[in-house]
């Protein structure tokens, strides 16, 4: 492995205070490669979670110097200090140090009708999308989403209102209006049309799309959402 | 990120909420309406003056790049969009807010 080992202290979050550990990570190490140190070596009750550790799964996802992410794709030599801050995501209740329930971005999510309902349930033949038709295009950009949460704790309008479904869920919600396939509606446009929850809540101020570890426009998923709410005369 | 756009425009209504409160001393007679004008002379609410010209400009300014984004313009050039609206508010903030500065609250 190229370039040397440097020592970092690591402060995690945990019940009330902020507790420190020192470990040496080689210049590839991941923020999550840190915590399994910290784990194995030196405090054993340290609680966080993850499963793939290739950034496909999004259970690793916490919040590092501030800025939500996934832990298993963040690199400590790529934050330019010796030093960093883990905290469990925000907008979510803690379990224990950096477990996070996932049950109120679950909860929006469900609500903005997440499941395919098909126009033509009894279909013998695959409908197929082709991936240069306007909805293959589309859903290129957006279908990636690994619910792990770093939009809903990046998003400015939750700090506020717990109504509000949250990027990921109007993103979800806009792939399966726009799917030719897709028999659903008319619940789904009146829940993104809510006036506490929907979404006329966003400010557009990016912090989602930033922050998607996956790198979706979900900004731009809303704004679609808004044009097509507001062209329905939906205001 | 603040909600710049919030912001602004509660400050903004706060001082529309004034100054239609001072308009409305006109319904009291002249006199009325000259002493809550020369509470506003003081170099105190011309600092406020100054602060009002800035809190319209980045409302405005903040408000053309969203409706910009909103109709689905710009978001992957969003950085640069956002600072030429920033340097451009902050040129009309200096043409406006320096004369305003100088001539209510330093009286020259």
């Amino acid at each position: 492995m190229a370039g040397e080992s440097q020592t970092y202290e690591i402060r995690v979050q945990r019940g009330g205070g902020a507790v420190s550990y020192s470990v040496v990570l080689a210049p590839r190490m991941t923020v999550l490669d840190a915590l399994f140190i910290v784990q194995r070596t030196i405090d054993s009750t340290l609680a966080f979670r993850c499963a793939c550790r290739v950034g496909m799964c999004g259970t690793c996802a916490v919040r590092i110097n501030g800025r939500p992410g996934l832990a298993c794709r963040t690199r400590p030599s790529e934050l330019g200090r010796p030093a960093m801050d883990v905290a469990p995501l925000a907008h979510l209740p803690v379990i224990r140090d950096l477990v996070v329930s996932m049950e109120p971005f679950f909860a929006q999510w469900k609500r903005a009708r997440p499941r395919f309902r098909p126009k033509q349930p009894e279909a013998a033949a695959t409908a197929a999308i082709p991936p240069d038709s306007e909805f293959g295009l589309l859903a290129a950009g957006k279908r990636d989403c690994i619910t792990c949460g770093v939009c809903f704790a990046a998003c400015g309008v939750r700090t506020t209102s717990g109504e509000y479904l949250g990027p990921a869920a109007v993103n979800r919600a806009l792939l399966r209006i726009a799917d030719p396939r897709e028999s659903g509606g008319p619940e789904r446009l009146a829940v993104l049309n809510e006036e506490r929850g929907g979404v006329w809540r966003c400010h557009t101020t990016f912090d989602c799309t930033e922050m998607c570890p996956k790198g979706i426009d979900l900004t731009d998923s809303i704004a679609r959402l808004k044009r097509g709410l507001a062209a329905r005369g939906r205001l | 990120m603040i909600p710049l756009q919030r912001w602004t425009g509660i400050a903004l209504l706060i001082y529309l909420l004034l100054h239609i409160r001072t308009i409305h001393t006109l319904s009291e007679g002249p006199q009325a309406f000259d002493r809550a004008l020369a509470v506003f002379r003081h170099p105190l609410f011309k600092l406020g003056e100054v602060a009002l010209l800035a809190t319209v400009i980045a409302h405005a300014a903040n408000g053309l790049t969203l409706t910009l984004f909103d109709l689905g313009y710009g978001h992957r050039a969003r950085r640069r969009i956002r600072m030429v609206a920033a340097v451009a508010g902050g040129a009309l903030f200096l043409a406006g807010g320096v004369p305003l500065f100088l001539g209510g609250v330093m009286g020259r």
